[in-house]
Parts: structure tokens; sequence; C-alpha cells
């Protein structure tokens, strides 16, 4: 709130942060259709993966890969879902006011990245229509299998987050409520029970709950979520304690990238250069270099262990990404996904001279399509290798396969961008 | 080939002993998940207790926070029913 | 102090709280050591349960197969044989049974290229027997610690008393966690839906639905009501034996008493139930 009263003329403030709910123009539609056709595209290809079954995908077992792009996505979507919140919580934690207009951002893109993250793994079930059976034999289930952990604890996540997002809007929502009166009747449902004085409870409530959201991030990405993979045995390459950090890192390292990228495209798409100032990604893109290194040093930690006197089956896996049928993906995205954005990021800290917006925001999108690949590269080859003496399998994903992984990008980015007309992404100030 | 003889050699090596010892012990861990949960979820409910109670002490927002809360997890669960109810008419039964 | 069944005692202590941690208590002891039943396993639904076929599990039974490696020709007639009795379709490739070909030298061959596995090939040729050649079939091992059953969120795949690991077709949701979670890749999914005709199709083996995982069951409608395997049966040098491990009349038990057995990454602490000896004349020198 302080920064914000440092403002000298708050309503102007406010119109300028309510642009995108103000102004609908013609590339605002545009922008729509252009989202909607790979969505709509991925409908249909959902469609007939439903009705014809999975084997439209590339995806065969035991000789081939019994996982592949869907949980690949998924992977990457839990973890993008860890950015935001952790900026909000840090910010109310650590007392980072200045990173205050971002954290809205980052709030809104872990539910809706969470709800994506649903959908993939959705996508990769043979028999999506049983999907109540988990919710059904949980009580059962839960004592062993970590696909119910992960169902309990990502419910858990979404719901905590996503009230978390709703009890700090509420102050900006009564603003709205106010300028937009065709709206008005679904923000008063959301205004359910308000006093001004909440305020100061929901400042309360919003610190613990952030303690609460930062101990549940490490237990999603450092925890339920590589234990699906780290606690199988069955799978060289995954059988590993390290999964834990490993994990937890990429998902911190692609959330932050990704909320410096949409920070970025929504500053210079809503001229909210004054509002989203150039220390904010300085800050965040130095953090990113810090922990992209961390990760390659993780990489490097994994695949000395894989290499230097493992069981073979490791080391085959490793030989796989080193110079097997993964290594053009793997090198590059080593050299341009991790190790070049993260030398500039860094570089950019150290000689503030060298620091740009634009430069920071491109080298966070490299590092979001790198993780995607990092996703990839841990799920798929593993299981190209089965312990049994099975023909090595192959796999790269059908078309259908990249039509829904675009697609739910698309309609990640569409869910977004409805969001930004209703509601208010940056805190707004007293009026 | 050399590696494929050395990935036979993994099961053609007869048990040992303690193996067989140790699996029983292994196969117990029929609980570990309410280990884990408990450990998950246990620190989210206290902060979440915590998060209401203090000063001010006003509890309708932490009745609105718990409504919603269980509101929303209904929600949750109740989507998974509703999506496999639509999903079945889709898929070939 | 009267020991009571655990069956029995499920019957009368239905309502109670704390019905699993009494039952820990009432459980019969097993002859067999080294089997232990597990809490997944043998929960209160479990032991109700009605597998595959109709059939209940019989306590005193613990099913273990023994497989002759020595005398194995590699003739695939357990394969095909088991494609048949189990309504596999060609589109589950390989089928629940594969077939290795080793050489002396312990490598393996006879693997088909990629460009015929992508056309649909099985992953093991059946020109044999070859001189020199040694055979390894190999299934599901109906483990004793089966990661497939401790991963699986709906508990569509179960330990049952007799032994064997049973898959129940209308409850899987097929996440194929128990596919990567299985280090034998016994684990077979439905890619395709099944097209069987229905005069080849075996009325007591259900044909499986689109999406769901499938595995071996131990031919689990013909082991309860007495009889052999599909696969035991037919081969035909006699390289496989069924029997219950829990008898020490049984053809299994006896021939684990006179030979070294080796299981499958007995490392993994799996505990399968398939056991391998090397008692057979290699019948070609």
């Amino acid at each position: 709130m302080a920064a914000m009263m440092r403002r000298p003329e708050p309503d102007r403030t406010n119109v300028a942060l309510l642009r995108p709910l103000l102004h609908t123009g013609q590339g605002f539609y545009f922008f729509a259709v252009a989202l909607l056709i790979p969505a709509a595209w991925f409908v249909y290809a959902w469609y007939l993966q439903l009705i014809r079954g999975l084997g439209l995908t590339s995806m065969r077992t035991p000789v081939g890969a019994p996982w592949g792009a869907y949980i690949a996505n998924f992977v990457f979507f839990v973890g993008l879902a860890h950015g935001g919140i952790a900026i909000a919580a840090a910010i109310r934690l650590l007392n980072l006011t200045k990173y205050t207009p971002v954290a809205r951002i980052g709030e809104v893109l872990t539910i809706i990245s969470l709800m994506m993250a649903g959908v993939s793994i959705t996508i990769d079930m043979g028999r999506p229509d049983r999907i109540f059976n988990i919710i059904i034999y949980w009580p059962q289930r839960v004592g062993t299998s970590s696909l119910s952990w992960d169902v309990t604890v990502i419910i858990i996540y979404f719901t905590l987050s996503t009230l978390y997002l709703w009890l700090t809007m509420r102050k900006d929502l009564v603003l709205c409520a106010k300028r937009f009166p065709k709206l008005s009747w679904f923000y008063k449902i959301l205004l359910i029970g308000y006093k001004p004085d909440e305020e100061h409870k929901i400042e309360r409530m919003a610190w613990w709950l952030s303690i609460a959201i930062v101990f549940l991030i490490v237990m999603l990405s450092g925890g339920v979520v590589p234990w699906i993979f780290g606690l199988l045995p069955s799978q060289p390459g995954w059988f590993s304690a390290l999964a834990g950090p490993y994990f937890l890192t990429a998902a911190i390292g692609s959330a932050i990238a990704a909320v410096i990228v949409v920070s970025g495209v929504l500053r210079k798409l809503f001229n909210w250069q004054e509002y989203i100032k150039p220390e904010i990604f300085k800050g965040l893109g130095t953090f990113l270099g810090i922990i992209t290194l961390f990760y390659i040093y993780l990489i490097l930690a994994e695949q000395l262990t894989m290499r230097y006197a493992a069981p073979l089956s490791e080391f085959l896996i490793s030989e796989k990404l080193f110079q097997g049928e993964f290594a053009p993906i793997f090198w590059p995205m080593l050299l341009l996904g991790f190790f070049t954005p993260a030398i500039i990021l860094v570089s950019q800290a150290i000689h503030p001279q060298w620091f740009g917006v634009t430069r920071t925001i491109l080298a966070s999108g490299a590092i979001v399509v790198a993780f995607w690949v990092k996703r990839f590269l841990i799920v798929v080859p593993s299981l190209l290798r089965p312990l049994l003496p099975f023909p090595e399998g192959s796999y790269s994903p059908s078309w259908v396969e990249w039509s829904i992984v675009a697609g739910i990008i698309a309609s990640a980015i569409l869910l977004y961008t409805l969001f930004l007309k209703v509601f208010p992404i940056v805190e707004l100030g007293e009026e | 080939m050399i590696d494929l003889l050395l990935r036979l050699t993994d099961f053609v090596i007869p048990a040992n002993a303690i193996a067989a010892e140790v699996s029983d012990r292994q196969t117990m861990s029929g609980n570990i998940g309410f280990i884990v949960l408990a450990i998950i979820v246990g620190p989210v409910i206290i902060l979440t207790i915590a998060s209401m109670l203090g000063h001010p002490r006003t509890f309708r927002i932490p009745g609105l926070f718990i409504g919603s809360m269980i509101l929303l997890i209904s929600a949750i669960i109740s989507s998974f029913a509703a999506a496999g109810m639509l999903l079945k008419l889709i898929i070939p039964q | 102090m009267r020991r009571i069944g655990r069956k029995e005692f499920i019957k009368y202590g239905g309502g109670l709280i704390g019905l699993g941690l009494l039952g820990k208590f009432a459980r019969p002891s097993l002859a067999f050591t080294g089997v232990k039943e597990t809490k997944w396993q043998a929960g209160k639904e479990a032991s109700k349960r009605v597998d595959g076929a109709g059939t209940v599990a019989d306590e005193h039974n613990k099913f273990a197969m023994v497989i002759d490696v020595g005398a194995c020709i590699g003739c695939r007639t357990c394969q095909w044989a088991c494609k048949k009795e189990n309504n596999i379709p060609d589109t589950v490739s390989p089928p629940w049974i594969e077939v290795f070909e080793v050489k002396s030298d312990v490598s393996v061959t006879g693997h088909p290229s990629p460009q015929d596995l992508k056309k649909g090939a099985t992953t093991s040729y059946t020109e044999a027997p070859l001189k020199g050649r040694w055979y390894l079939p190999v299934q599901c091992n109906h483990c004793d610690n089966p990661p497939c059953v401790k991963a699986c969120p709906v508990g569509a795949t179960y330990k049952t008393k007799d032994g064997i690991v049973v898959m129940d077709y209308d409850r899987c949701i097929g996440c194929r966690l128990c596919v990567v979670a299985c280090p034998y890749n016994a684990r077979r999914f439905n890619w395709w839906q099944a097209e069987i005709p229905a005069d080849e199709t075996n009325p007591l083996v259900p044909v499986r639905p689109l999406g769901v995982v499938e595995k071996c069951t131990f031919c689990i409608h013909r082991t309860r009501r007495g009889q052999l395997p599909r696969c035991v049966e037919v081969c035909p040098v006699r390289a496989r034996h069924f029997g219950n491990i829990r008898n020490p009349e049984s053809e299994v038990y006896k021939l684990l008493e006179a030979n070294l057995g080796f299981r499958l990454l007995e490392e993994i602490s799996t505990e399968p139930s398939i056991w391998y000896i090397t008692r057979g004349k290699k019948w070609l020198q």
C-alpha cells in the first residue's frame, strides 16, 4: 500500500491500470480469435483421441514411452504455478514492496497454470470418464499411491492460492464495482460480506497464508510431483533423491521467468512503463539468473552421478542425452536455453549499464522454453530403455499431441486475457 | 553389445539373503502416504488456523474464508464428477 | 486364544472403527516364509473382492511359476496360446508374454528393426530354436511386493491372497503409473479399441475396453478352478511349471528345492512369483 500512496495522482494511476478493462479495441478481438483457433483445434484433437483412443499419440508400451508430452506439459504447468504466488508471498513475508505491481500478474498465472496442469493430466488418462474414481478410492489408495498425494496437494494448493488472490483483490473489486456498473453484479458476488474495515484482517490472514503457500510450493513442486518419478526404482534416471530439489528449482526458475515475460508483455501492451519499473525486471532477472545457474549445477550433479560409476542403465540414459537421439535438443537447451540467458541475466546484475528490459524478457522467454524441453527430457528418455532387454523404443510426439499441447498453451493465454478484461491485474491505489 | 551384456548380469545373479530379509520390512510401508500427507497437510492446516486467529478479532472474514474454501473444494470435486459424466457420453464404453 | 479368520472377523466386525488395526492381529499366520501379506494387498476390500471370472482367492494357495530356461526352445507357443486364451488383440504388441533370445555370451539378439516395430511387429522374432541361443520368457511376475499395486491411485490392480496380481478393468483410469512403475515392463495398455472376432473370443476372459491397462493374470479363470495356466499347458518341452508353493508336495516347491532358482531384478526387491531354473538339457550342442 505504501508504495501506492507515494504516487501523486491516484486517480490517473487507476485509470491507467484499469486500461484493459476500460478499452477493448480491435486488437483484442484479433488476439482472442488468434487464440481461439488453436484452442478449438485442441478440442477437436482431444475429441478424436477420446473416441479413437490414445493410439493416436505416439506413446507406446513396453517398447516406447508410456508417458510423453502430456506428462511433460503437466510437470511444466505445475512448475509455472509457483512463480506468482512465490513472488506474492515473498513480497509479504520479506517486505519487498517494490515488486507489488507484479504480484497479481503472477498469482493469476498460478491459478491458470494449475488448471492447465489438471487438463494435461486428464488428457493423458486412458479413461478420463472414470476420473471420479480417484476421489472414490482416495481413502484406500492415499496410503501408497503417489498420484493420490498429488491430487490432494494440488487441490489444496489451488484452493489456497485462489482464496489468497480473492482476499487480496477485494479492495480493488470495490473500486471496480463503482466504476463498471455493468459488471457490478459480478463484483458484488465476489465482495460478499464486504465491510471497509476488513483490510487489516485480510493483511494478517494473507501474511500467514503466504507462509502456508510457500511451504506448499516446496511440498508440491519439490515434493509430490517429483515423487511420482523419483520414487520409482523401475526407471533409471528418475530414481533419485535429487528429484525433489531438482524439480523445485526448475519450478521456481520457470515460474519467475514466466512472470517476467508476462509482465514485460503487459507493460508494453498497456504502456505501464511507469508502474512496472525496470528495477522489477532487474531484480527478478538477477534472481532468475542465479536460479538458472543453480539448475545447471543440479544438471551437472545429476549427470555426473549417472556417468561416474552408476549402474549401466543409468549411464545409458545419460548417454541418450549426451550423444544419443536426444542430444540435438539437450545441448541447445543447455547452452541456449539455460547457460546463455543465465549469463546474460547475471552479467546485467554485475554491470548495470548492460541492463535492458527487452533483453531480460528475451532471456526469460528462452528459459521458459528450455524448462519445457527439460521436462520432456526428464520424462521421456528413461522410459525408452526398459530394464529388461526389450528393444529400444523411440518417441516423438504425434500431431495430436502437438496440437493438444499447443492448444493448452493457447487456452492458458486466452484465459489470462479474459482475466485481464474483468479484473485489475495490478493492485490499484486509493481513490 | 557390451551394454546388453552388463544389463543382463543384473538379472541372472541369484538373490542374496539380505534382500529377502529386508524386503519384508519394505513391504510394511503401506502407511507411508499418511505420513507424507500428514507432513504436508499438517503445517498447512496449522498456518491456516493461525491466519484466522489473532487481532483484529473479527470472524467475518475467517468465516467467509472457510466457507469459500469448502465451496471451492467441493466445486473441484464435483467438477471431477461432472467431467467424468460428460466424458462418458463421448468415450465408447 | 481362539484365532478368528480374517473373513469371519470382517463379517462380525464390519462396522467397528479401527477395523483395519484389529484385523492386523487377527491375521492367520502364513505357512510359507518369505510371503508376507501387506496392508494394501489385504485390506478389507481385497478379501471381499470377487476377481476375474467370478472367482475368489483361496487362502491356502500361493501360486508360483517355475520356468526352466535350460529347457525352453523359444518356440513362442506360450506367447501365442496366451494371446488366444486371453483375448489379446493384435494392437497389444507384444502380448503378455515376451520371449527374449539370448546368445551364450549373454547378449540379447533377435530383436526386429525399429522400422518393423513401427509396423507393429512383435518385439521378438519367432525363428527358433537357433543353435547356441537361450530363450528367456518374461511376463508379469506377480510380485509379492508389487510396485504397480503401490502406485495405482484407484486400486484397480491389487494383490490377492493366492498371490495373483489382478487387474480390475472396470476401475482402471488409464493413468499408466503402474506401467512406468513396473520394472519388468510386463504391463500393456489398450491404445486402440480391441477388435476380436466373436468366434475367436474366449468367453471366460473379458475383452478389455479402450484405454485400460492389462497384463498376465496367471490365467486366473483357469488356475482358480484347478487348471494350469494356458502357457504351462501348451509348453511342448515342459519348460514351465505351475503350482501352489505353500504345498511342499507341489511340483514347483520340489523344483525349487532341487535347483538353484533365480528371479528377475531381485535387487529391486519386488519378490516375484516366477522363478527361473536352468535344469533342462540344451537340445543342441
